[in-house]
């Protein structure tokens, strides 16, 4: 008989144990173990869950995924440093397949401390003991299965009033190895008072490897005055599944700006959560997903107004090729007293194949009256008499298709505060559309 | 804050059609069993088919469990609690002709503001009168048979028009399609039904006026209308209950078959008791409507104005299955004190060129809350299919609920879906421009919510526009004085 | 240079054009006429090429070759163009995108090179002055948010740019107020030369001020009821067009 999910992550869980970072704290091992039971109590969501409803689960769940502890896989140094180097960043930590593999960069900077979270686990635990109990309510079995799992990550925190202008990169490369490995990477961002940061976060997949799941938990903290840009790009084998989480605390004027890109993976999900902790903060929340052949990509947003006079906008946008499917829910809920919260959401889609789906369902829960809150949405194909206009003048059909399909995606990428960040996903976006080498050309 | 008091005054209203009609009633003992289910049908002298479907109906129904996704809440319901069947005594056989109809039940409607003599009605709208399980008087019947539409109480559709009822009964509701519609399906006792032969334009408004009186006993009515090719119907129901400290459950079940280029407009303006202001009692309005725009270019519009029920739960909804075909979907809202409502529609869009508009209001005041729920699936054959929604929200008062949770599904891309929705309150700049127009308060107040519902109203027929604008004024103004 | 003949179009059911007939030299302008309804927009949108529209009889010839043959872009690659009546907003491309992308792709079926960076921004500087259009202009989405006169403007920009043998402008005088009414008619007069042709396609005479036709044409019901010079505008714009029907 085949093991039940819980007979194996509990198997796993005592073969792997020692290997994994912090077995010498008991608070840490307790918490993987609490994790563990909570993954058991629980179980995988069900297809009728309603936060899976609209994702073949099974995909997911019918591999019994393993723990890799003994190697790191075979790297070229080279080609790493030079996947970095496409980013103009202050500091790059690279991790391979999932685990620390080394910072490239400015190492001594005095404005923040940037670790892997094995390193930090194993000297001074105590320095990441708040955030971690923080997260014991967990969103989702997968987010369980990341706590009783975690081999590393990142911990950054950023000291108050630091201003860190060129991008911090994190930098997550998965190499070949067996079948149905699952990596499971936490990631700890703390922003200090009035500090201001800019951060870019990539998946990346070296070779074609089969089947492996990523399965990713962020805790982001702005500190009262914090400004962070916050940018993630998963650009992941087209075999590959992707889970991710963030959770958001935004405390009193803060203003946190995040913009994500779903290119890769079988099936991806992100799932962001953001709470409003103190008055007059702000949150924009951006994405853009592409899908073809029978890939997924879901996302999943919940706002959480809970004190007065924050400000959230979100805007999320689709393109589906093939037979490609996308989910998106944007959840608004503005709690009764956060009066005087101001709440936006839009989410549009592309439609380029007769076989692509989306399902899309932005929400409103309100109990405050004095709020102004609104979302739409929309989906549909290429608008025929903007695609007659373009071609009146001469320019190619398949030039001017490929335009109109830059030109939707293209108020994703205007929200990109950074102008590198935003000419470096202009030129990756351009590499994914069908006429890429004219419409580079054109928009430079 | 002055106007936050005043808002309170305003939800807190008097509910006008409270009053009970001492009447003797022939009433089945409380209880759900099988033997209820036969009594029922034996009460009604119905043909065997129709027995062997409620108990059908009741054998699924027992394997089914109550859903508990809505966003409303309530304590359980005990469904052995409640009486199944109770009909005015001298209403036993129906009566021939409104002479015999008994003059206390006359009055009542009379009260109610709907006068069943024909010669006192208002022109063009015939009235299918249903006083707790049983239809007592049905108007302007002679009139409409010259024209070839039926239209009379279920039970007598079952005694005459067998074949009609045999064909359409659970053909867009199946008894087993969900818990509710199920109960219904075992336990209905009267309801309408319509049936307006191809070609035919329906020569007067039809409306039904439902009433529970009895106490402890719950209504479960059953509405059938069908649409021959080329006709077009509009229909009316009405909806009131005495003030009563217990919550009683609505069971309601809608059904709507239009064929090739035939039209049903179906409007609601429902005034369920909605409790008193502490929450106590009111009527559970849970129903399921639905139509099925069978043929081409067929439509089917559903209008709703909802200002009573302790809870509503309901989605009037569309199955756009012929080419070319139209949905409608306009409501109004209203949850006050702590009315709750989750309500809206699924719109499913099955053949080409299909178009469905939804247009949703909902005005949250004193602890009401107010949900808009509605699903828009554009199936993989509904090449050209297009959908607009629209739900807009309005807030009195900072312990109200506003919430909106559509589902939009796409698996065409020639199809186009928009969807927008917004937040809104009274603001104090309005008030303020109002007064200074020389406005009282509760007179801003009334002209605000109305002209926030002014998209729905314009779409009910004109008398019952006029009829819902004044129960939207009555909910507000009252409290005022 | 345009040569059309006893042209049959319907959309859907409906036959709009009813057998047209009209001859086009080069370095001519002709104005066609007519009422709403008659067929004006018609014409104009099926020499551009544009879908839903079904000839069901006729032909039409442009510089000697099967116009009707052609995909809108050859049309205008050919260089055919029509201004809009009701230019589309494109949000995201912005109007350099698309000039120097209609550009390069009417040189390219030229057998030119493609314009350098320094050449093409010389080029659209010029034509912008020619229009009154500030250089912000470029880098904005195509028509979104623009007002009506500046729609009708950035039309005449992309018509400088690519200096089309046939132009066709479609009621391109209408939401205009007389500011704008003159830059716009002084970039189209700046255009005209003797190799090139216009067809001004209008409701009103007011636009012939500015832009003197060498013919006027009066379409009802799908077809050209008469022709004439400058003076037939004077009297369909004193009498009405109710005039040429009866």
């Amino acid at each position: 008989m085949k093991t039940t999910p819980t007979e194996h992550y509990h198997q796993q869980f005592t073969v792997v144990r020692s290997e994994l970072p912090g077995l010498s704290t008991p608070w840490f091992d307790q918490l993987r173990k609490d994790a563990l039971n909570r993954f058991s109590e629980k179980g995988f969501p069900q297809r009728k869950a309603e936060d899976w409803k609209y994702t073949n689960l099974s995909v997911l769940t019918d591999h019994n995924y393993v723990t890799k502890t003994d190697q790191i896989g075979k790297i070229n140094d080279g080609e790493i440093n030079s996947i970095a180097g496409e980013i103009d960043a202050e500091i790059s930590l690279v991790l391979i397949n999932g685990r620390f593999s080394k910072l490239l960069g400015n190492l001594t900077s005095e404005n923040f401390r940037l670790e892997n979270l094995a390193t930090l686990v194993s000297r001074e635990p105590e320095t990441i003991r708040e955030y971690l109990a923080e997260s014991a309510e967990t969103l989702t079995a997968f987010e369980s299965l990341n706590t009783a799992f975690m081999a590393d990550g990142v911990y950054l925190h950023v000291n108050r009033d630091a201003k860190i202008s060129k991008p911090i990169q994190i930098l997550h490369v998965t190499t070949s190895q067996d079948d149905h490995v699952h990596y499971n990477t936490r990631n700890l961002f703390i922003f200090g008072e009035n500090s201001e940061v800019r951060i870019i976060e990539r998946f990346l997949s070296l070779d074609s490897i089969p089947g492996y799941l990523n399965n990713t938990v962020s805790q982001v903290i702005l500190k009262d005055g914090a400004k962070a840009e916050y940018i993630k790009l998963q650009d992941e084998d087209p075999q590959s599944f992707h889970l991710s989480v963030h959770r958001v605390h935004l405390n009193r004027d803060s203003r946190f700006s995040a913009h994500s890109f779903s290119l890769g993976g079988l099936l991806s999900r992100n799932d962001v959560r953001v709470d409003f902790l103190g008055e007059n903060a702000s949150c924009n929340l951006n994405g853009l997903f592409l899908v073809d052949g029978e890939r997924q990509a879901d996302n999943y947003t919940t706002t959480e107004h809970r004190v007065p006079r924050c400000q959230s906008s979100e805007q999320y946008k689709g393109i589906l090729n093939d037979q490609g499917k996308g989910v998106f829910r944007g959840k608004i809920k503005v709690h009764q007293d956060a009066q005087k919260s101001d709440a936006r959401l839009n989410n549009s889609n592309l439609l380029l194949s007769e076989k692509a789906e989306v399902d899309t369902m932005p929400q409103l829960e309100i109990y405050a009256d004095d709020v102004k809150c609104s979302h739409g949405s929309g989906s549909g194909q290429l608008d025929t008499e903007q695609l007659f206009y373009l071609t009146s003048r001469g320019i190619d059909h398949a030039v001017a298709h490929a335009l109109l399909v830059f030109g939707f995606a293209s108020s994703v990428l205007e929200r990109i505060e950074s102008e590198s960040l935003k000419g470096f996903f202009k030129n990756l976006l351009i590499s994914r559309l069908s006429a890429n080498r004219e419409i580079k050309e054109l928009v430079q | 804050m002055e106007s936050q008091e005043h808002l309170d005054s305003i939800v807190d209203r008097e509910y006008q059609h409270g009053f009970v009609t001492e009447i003797e009633s022939d009433t089945i003992p409380p209880g759900l069993n099988e033997d209820t289910i036969r009594a029922i049908s034996a009460k009604k002298n119905e043909p065997e088919f129709m027995l062997e479907w409620r108990l059908k109906a009741y054998r699924n129904w027992l394997k089914m469990i109550e859903p508990k996704w809505s966003n409303v809440k309530y304590p359980p319901i005990d469904l052995q609690e409640i009486t199944y069947y109770s009909a005015p005594k001298t209403a036993g056989d129906a009566p021939k002709s409104l002479d015999e109809v008994d003059p206390l039940l006359l009055d009542t409607y009379n009260r109610l503001g709907i006068p069943l003599e024909e010669q006192k009605m208002l022109a063009g709208i015939a009235v299918d009168a249903v006083f707790d399980s049983v239809s007592v008087a049905t108007t302007f019947k002679e009139k409409l048979s010259e024209y070839g539409v039926i239209f009379c109480s279920f039970s007598e559709a079952v005694k005459n028009h067998p074949d009609l009822v045999k064909k359409y009964l659970g053909t867009v509701v199946p008894y087993g399609d969900n818990y509710f519609a199920g109960l219904n399906s075992a336990v209905f006792s009267d309801g309408s039904f319509v049936y307006v032969p191809k070609g035919v334009r329906c020569p007067m408004e039809l409306s039904s006026y439902f009433r529970i009186n009895s106490s402890k006993t719950g209504q479960f009515e059953r509405t059938l209308i069908i649409a021959e090719e080329g006709s077009y119907v509009s229909y009316l129901e009405g909806c009131t209950a005495p003030m009563r400290d217990e919550n009683q459950l609505h069971a309601a079940v809608v059904e709507l078959i239009a064929m090739d280029n035939a039209e049903i407009k179906y409007s609601t303006i429902q005034n369920w008791y909605p409790g008193d202001k502490n929450g106590k009692g009111g009527i559970y309005n849970f129903v399921t409507k639905r139509g099925k725009a069978a043929g081409k270019n067929s439509k089917i519009s559903w209008t709703q104005v909802e200002t009573g029920s302790a809870i509503t739960w309901k989605y009037p909804s569309v199955i756009l299955k012929g080419d070319n075909s139209i949905g409608e979907f306009y409501s109004v809202a209203l949850t006050a004190n702590h009315q709750q409502a989750d309500t809206g529609t699924k719109m499913i869009h099955l053949g080409r060129n299909t178009k469905s508009t939804i247009i949703s209001k909902g005005i949250s005041a004193g602890k009401g809350q107010n949900t808009y729920r509605g699903l828009v699936r554009i199936g993989n054959k509904a090449e050209g299919a297009r959908n607009y929604s629209q739900c807009d929200s309005l807030l009195m008062g900072d312990r109200c609920g506003a919430h909106t949770f559509p589902y939009i599904e796409v698996k065409n891309n020639n199809a186009k879906v928009e969807h927008e929705a917004s937040t809104s309150r009274i603001g104090e700049d309005q008030l303020f421009f109002c007064k200074q127009r020389g406005l009282s308060e509760e007179e801003a107040i009334s002209l605000i919510v109305n002209g926030f519902c002014k998209e729905i109203f314009n779409v009910l027929p004109m008398e019952f526009a006029v009829e819902a604008q004044k129960l939207l004024d009555i909910s507000l103004e009252d409290s005022v004085g | 240079m345009l040569k059309i003949n006893n042209l049959k179009v319907s959309v859907g059911d409906q036959q709009i054009l009813n057998g047209l007939d009209l001859k086009v030299n080069p370095g001519e302008v002709h104005a066609i006429m007519g009422p709403n309804g008659s067929g004006k927009s018609t014409l104009a949108n099926v020499l551009a090429g544009r879908d839903n529209y079904t000839v069901t009889e006729g032909s039409v010839q442009y510089l000697g070759k099967d116009l009707l043959e052609m995909a809108p872009e050859v049309r205008s690659r050919e260089g055919l163009f029509m201004a809009f009546q009701y230019p589309v907003e494109i949000p995201g491309v912005s109007n350099i995108y698309l000039l120097k992308s209609a550009l390069n792709a009417k040189r390219k079926h030229q057998g030119l090179d493609e314009l350098d960076a320094v050449d093409f921004l010389s080029l659209v500087k010029e034509k912008l002055d020619l229009v009154q259009m500030d250089r912000s202009f470029l880098n904005r989405p195509v028509n979104e948010g623009f007002s009506g006169g500046e729609k009708k403007r950035n039309e005449i920009l992309q018509m400088a740019v690519l200096e089309p043998k046939l132009s066709i402008l479609d009621e391109t005088d209408s939401g205009l107020d007389i500011d704008a009414l003159q830059i716009v008619t002084q970039g189209i007069n700046t255009l005209k030369s003797e190799t090139r042709s216009i067809i001004l396609v209008t409701h009103y005479q007011r636009i012939l001020d500015y832009i003197t036709p060498d013919f006027v044409h009066v379409l009802a019901d799908g077809k050209i009821v008469k022709s004439g010079d400058r003076s037939l505008a004077y009297e369909v714009d004193e009498k009405g067009y109710g005039w040429i029907k009866n």
